[in-house]
């Protein structure tokens, strides 16, 4: 490892210092570097990882932190949004927040912003739990050199009326992009945010985001996560909800770009009577190649959980669904069920699905379904019996398939414009 | 072509899956006419039904289909739906995401060949939704998904009144309803037929028939139209309680 090149303790330092962190978070960081050192790759041994390779990243070369180049900051199309935090280059270039809701003390800022106001907050949460630092190598990396976030404060009782949106881009390539997201939804309070990746260029690009979303006792909470990264970049994501008592969370991932996606996508029931519900779309092109691994981690009893992704593949495109329940000894009368569609439209194209069901509890009730596909000519003859033409009639059944997990995205322009993406993507096959 | 007449179907011949099961139908349909096909299990009218909508899983091995003064065989499935023609199916298949209105909308703007506005859309959909005492919140539930036997066949008759083809093909629509739902489909056919639409209707149950008042009765066997004739078949078929007569009397010469 050249420490000239890769990332470096000076790079956290720098960090630290340009933010003026303080003590306890700048201690994180060197510890987490530390531990990342001294293991960069996670072990190909390990059933997460085995299936995608991430060496070709050459970490040890190290990347730049991604920084702000003076390009140009759109603005987030957000109408229908109650608030937004867009950042562009890991830097802050537009917020709002409607007035009622900052009156009524939601916080919608820069983590860095936050750690002054709600340090202790963030100090108690900041990856100590939902996913601890201390996961795999990348988190660790994350831990070490988040660069910018995005802090959600809901007191309380307090209800967002309209989605908040969170807007990540980046305006080049050759970089790293670490951004954490953290959502803190007091007892009872309900909120509904949509965080949109974009961006990025077929130079060595890796991004690396962490969400963590802690939904207090009886709260409502939505989070869906949309990436529409360019083509050339990777992405390893780590994204979990940890649900409080009688908590109702829901968490959505989509994704159309990248290269290459190691995506973790978790639920952890942690107060009884919590549900949460899961769901994914992937639509990956050409070489495109994603893999996650979910987890619905049942902690205690009376919890239910549903998982829903669906995948459609067109080239030589594939795709890697390891999906988990785990219930533990204490997590009695657990409902956990997870299903996985996928639909292979090109000749090459390749899906894989695991279920893997680790019960250690006995008054349970878990399932999965699996199903693999290719477009049904049954189903095309019904809609074509009506004139609609073979071509016409494909497109129907591809938009389709994804709409259950698509209807589930509360902010009507981001819903719209991914229902259009998926449309183009189908125009050009 | 006969004069007039819509479909004509000469030695029909087809397999599924290498096993013949039409084996030289003929039957001529004419413009407007109501039709009935009667006929045992797997004597092969559900297979007629398909192959003259061009189901892909059955393979014509003989014979000609003249619909619409054009060679219906030659056509594409939409072609044949575009030039008229439609198919109530007795198993709908479930479309994940495709909402019924979404579905109509983009079938009769393909049927008419050309776009219709939102609003008229709306009128015609409530309109037929009300006929058939549909809640509105049907048109926004994803095609067949989840919904019972009867809920399927409604929406059947829904595609059906929204297109207004020149030919329906019923295909054992009325099986598994109730009365008042058989009701209902003969309604609906009475409603088109008054607007010329030809029907040729599989079926089993004696009451639907007499509703829709068929110029024609038939009764299929082995592949084949066993005998053709009016009200009187069905009065007969309602007295024997079976098929068997139809078989003695074809063995014997004495058809037609």
């Amino acid at each position: 490892m050249s420490a000239a090149t890769g990332f470096t303790v000076d790079q956290v330092r720098a960090l630290a210092a340009r933010h003026d962190e303080p003590a306890w978070l700048l201690e994180q960081r060197l510890a987490a570097f530390e531990a990342w050192q001294a293991a960069p790759y996670p072990s190909s041994q390990d059933e997460d990882w085995r299936r995608s390779d991430f060496r070709h990243l050459d970490l040890e070369r190290g990347l730049p932190l991604v920084t702000p180049n003076g390009g140009a900051h759109p603005r987030p199309d957000a109408a229908d949004a109650a608030g937004f935090l867009s950042f562009c280059d890991g830097q802050l270039a537009a917020q709002r927040l409607a007035p009622e809701l900052e009156a009524a003390g939601v916080v919608l800022c820069p983590l860095h912003t936050a750690l002054r106001t709600h340090g202790d907050l963030i100090r108690d949460s900041l990856m100590t739990r939902c996913v601890p630092v201390d996961e795999d190598p990348f988190t660790r990396l994350h831990a070490a050199l988040w660069t910018a976030g995005t802090f959600l404060y809901v007191p309380d009782g307090v209800t967002v009326p309209a989605p908040l949106l969170s807007a990540v881009q980046l305006s080049h390539g050759g970089v790293a992009a670490l951004h954490h997201t953290l959502v803190i939804a007091g007892s009872g309070a309900q909120v509904e945010v949509v965080e949109e990746s974009s961006g990025g260029s077929a130079d060595r690009t890796l991004s690396v985001p962490v969400v963590e979303v802690l939904a207090g006792s009886g709260s409502q909470v939505g989070f869906s996560a949309i990436q529409t990264w360019h083509h050339g970049v990777t992405e390893v994501a780590h994204r979990r909800v940890w649900t409080g008592r009688d908590a109702q969370v829901r968490l959505t991932v989509g994704s159309l770009g990248c290269q290459m996606v190691k995506s973790f996508v978790g639920a952890v029931l942690a107060g009884e009577g919590g549900s949460a519900k899961l769901a994914g779309i992937y639509f990956p092109e050409g070489g495109q190649h994603l893999d996650y691994t979910t987890m619905q981690d049942h902690r205690v009893p009376h919890c239910t959980s549903e998982l829903l992704f669906k995948g459609a593949l067109y080239d030589r495109a594939q795709a890697i669904f390891r999906g988990v329940v785990r219930v533990r000894p204490e997590a009695q009368q657990t409902d956990a069920y997870q299903t996985n569609n996928n639909l292979l439209l090109g000749q090459e194209a390749r899906a894989d699905s695991m279920p893997v069901l680790e019960i250690e509890a006995d008054d349970v009730k878990c399932s999965h379904g699996a199903t693999l596909a290719h477009l049904n000519d049954e189903d095309l003859f019904y809609l074509r019996s009506r004139g609609l033409e073979s071509g016409t009639a494909q497109r129907m059944v591809i938009a389709g398939f994804f709409e259950p997990v698509l209807t589930t995205i509360p902010l009507t322009s981001l819903r719209e414009q991914l229902q259009q993406a998926v449309r183009e993507r189908i125009a050009q096959h | 072509m006969a004069d007039g007449a819509e479909l004509v179907i000469r030695d029909l011949r087809a397999t599924v899956a290498g096993k013949e099961i039409l084996k030289g139908v003929n039957l001529t349909l004419g413009a407007g006419e109501r039709h009935v096909l009667l006929g045992a299990n797997g004597s092969g009218k559900s297979t007629l039904a398909y192959v003259l909508m061009g189901h892909p899983n059955y393979t014509v091995t003989g014979g000609s289909v003249e619909f619409a003064g054009q060679d219906l065989l030659a056509l594409e499935p939409d072609e044949r739906a575009r030039l008229g023609l439609f198919l109530a199916f007795q198993y709908p298949k479930e479309i994940t995401g495709v909402t019924v209105s979404n579905f109509l909308r983009t079938a009769v703007e393909a049927t008419r060949g050309e776009k219709v506005s939102l609003r008229e859309f709306s009128k015609l959909l409530t309109g037929h939704m009300a006929t058939l005492e549909m809640q509105p919140e049907f048109a926004r539930r994803y095609l067949n998904e989840g919904f019972s036997g009867g809920e399927r066949k409604r929406n059947e008759m829904l595609q059906l009144l929204a297109l207004q083809p020149k030919l329906a093909i019923l295909d054992e629509t009325d099986s598994g309803l109730d009365v008042q739902m058989r009701q209902l489909v003969a309604n609906v056919v009475r409603e088109l037929a008054s607007s010329n639409t030809g029907f040729l209707v599989v079926t089993h149950y004696e009451d639907v028939v007499r509703q829709m008042q068929p110029q024609h009765v038939h009764i299929m066997l082995d592949g084949r139209i066993a005998m053709s004739g009016g009200l009187e078949l069905v009065e007969r078929l309602g007295a024997e309680k079976s098929f068997d007569w139809v078989r003695e009397e074809v063995s014997h010469g004495a058809v037609n």
